[in-house]
């Protein structure tokens, strides 16, 4: 995949028109490994079609990298398969947990900012990373509210990046739902970050849901200042792919084509 | 490394407060917030449950159904990675579980595996089949969809408007391989016990018949033959039988 290629997240409700766009509408998709794998007839039709028409990027749920519980091996070898299968080079994650006393929870709790959990994950990337034979890139997630933390969540997560060889996924909107629910400053955050081990990028909506709390939704338009922290970091990072995360909730697809193209336009102007 | 006592219990105790909602003693920066975890957590499970049991859902009723979920969640560790098997797991934890909405509803076990049963022959993984053209089905091995699941039940639940009426329902439930949908077909007990005997036997389909019709002291064997025939030709036309077996 060529860098600063502009993607979008590949859900079934929105497969058909993703199917039928013109060619260059978007340069790759990006889908959910969980909701793909072992499975057969319409999905595995639907799914080898967007493969050859797309290339794709996948984005995983329930690695749960900072679990206290044992990495969940047999899960990982079948995603193994998975990326094989489809040529996949990008394979994401969340700096989050999903599962603890072996239950899944199917959402992103917190890691404690914990000196203790960077250790603690940073073997378990390089656990990951000897199972995928990928470089594992994790994402910065939207949190409501740190838990028992010793640090904050930028030293957290460049002591991950630091001490293990991952790369991040930098999510935009999470840098401005963190922002406001924590009420700091997204330059100083930027500034402080590693954006040096940026290999992807991701926007979406949120929702306010009131004068203290955003949720980080999927299920919205992309508003004005998230747009400008991805202007922000694109001028400081290495060209990497720009993926539009929509989940639910979804407009007309015109609109979310319009979201592309204010994407490459911010992409062409910082390249300019 | 592993992790330190205080950290793993934050974590757990997190976790715990997610599936059952009893806010436990945590170091939060803002503990206000905590609620939101528990209700995105317990969305996601219910829109999870209420998506492949919606028949069932809708039956017991919002507040049983509500309850069910609550104490599925609170008391079960769900150990599937992948959200869409997820829901099978209420199956097993009732299973395993006195839980009283089993004596409310007699027929819940029964409905809720039925439209698992949808869920499970539309996600099941594509198989290689090796069968040709079926040209006289009498004296064939046929050959039958991976995808059949041959069903009793003892409740309607394919008529799930009234399920009261207790006795023997044979169901075959397949996904078919022209277009990739779920069927279900009602059919008799007697061509429960054909397709059966075709499905864990080698035997061809008119040995199945005459000794199926033997077992039920049906003694007809022309007219056996003649609607076993009309029936295998139609399960042909619906993929449920994929053809005969490779010479």
């Amino acid at each position: 995949m060529k860098n600063y290629q502009v993607g979008l997240g590949y859900r079934r409700d929105i497969s058909e028109e993703i199917m039928s766009l013109a060619p260059g509408t978007i340069d790759f998709i990006e889908l959910a490994p969980e909701n793909w794998m072992n499975i057969g007839g319409q999905w595995k039709k639907d799914l080898k079609a967007a493969a050859e028409k797309y290339p794709m990027t996948v984005h995983g749920l329930s690695l749960s990298i900072g679990s206290p519980d044992e990495l969940d091996i047999p899960f990982l070898k079948q995603v193994k398969a998975f990326l094989d299968e489809y040529n996949i080079d990008i394979y994401s994650e969340h700096l989050s947990y999903s599962k603890c006393d072996n239950a899944h929870l199917y959402d992103l709790l917190p890691i404690p900012f914990r000196k203790d959990a960077v250790k603690h994950i940073v073997k378990r990337i390089q656990q990951v990373q000897d199972i995928l034979e990928r470089e594992l890139v994790l994402e910065n997630v939207s949190y409501y509210s740190a838990i028992a933390p010793e640090m904050d969540e930028v030293d957290f997560i460049n002591a991950i990046l630091e001490e293990s060889n991952c790369g991040m996924l930098l999510d935009v909107n999470n840098i401005y739902v963190n922002a406001f629910n924590h009420k700091y400053d997204i330059d100083d955050f930027i500034h402080r970050l590693n954006l040096q081990r940026t290999r992807y990028i991701h926007i979406a909506g949120h929702e306010k849901v009131s004068d203290t709390l955003i949720i980080d939704t999927h299920g919205q338009a992309i508003i004005d200042p998230v747009y400008e922290i991805l202007e922000k970091v694109i001028d400081k990072t290495k060209p990497v792919p720009v993926l539009l995360e929509r989940d639910f909730n979804f407009p007309q697809f015109d609109e979310l084509i319009g979201e592309i193209k204010q994407i490459r336009s911010i992409i062409n102007k910082v390249e300019a | 490394m592993k992790l330190s006592d205080e950290t793993y219990e934050q974590q757990a105790a997190l976790a715990s407060y997610c599936r059952d909602g009893h806010l436990p003693k945590l170091d939060a920066t803002i503990p206000d917030n905590l609620n939101q975890y528990r209700r995105l957590v317990f969305n996601i499970i219910s829109d999870a449950l209420g998506t492949s049991y919606p028949i069932s859902a809708k039956k017991v009723g919002a507040d049983d159904w509500e309850q069910l979920v609550d104490d599925f969640f609170s008391n079960y560790p769900c150990s599937s990675a992948q959200i869409w098997s997820m829901p099978y797991e209420l199956i097993t934890y009732l299973e395993s579980d006195e839980h009283p909405i089993k004596l409310k509803f007699p027929w819940l076990m029964e409905l809720l595996h039925f439209e698992w049963l949808e869920v499970e022959i539309f996600c099941d993984e594509d198989e290689e089949v090796h069968a040709e053209k079926s040209t006289e089905v009498l004296n064939e091995k046929l050959v039958i969809n991976p995808t059949l699941r041959l069903e009793h039940f003892t409740f309607p639940v394919h008529k799930a408007i009234e399920l009261k009426e207790q006795g023997d329902y044979y169901l075959l439930a397949y996904r078919s391989s022209e277009n990739d949908k779920v069927y279900f077909e009602e059919i008799t007990g007697f061509l429960a016990l054909v397709i059966h005997q075709i499905a864990n036997t080698e035997l061809i389909l008119r040995d199945i018949l005459i000794e199926s019709g033997k077992k039920l002291g049906i003694t007809d064997e022309h007219v056996l033959l003649q609607e076993g025939k009309v029936f295998a030709e139609k399960m042909l036309q619906k993929t449920v039988f994929l053809g005969k077996e490779l010479a």
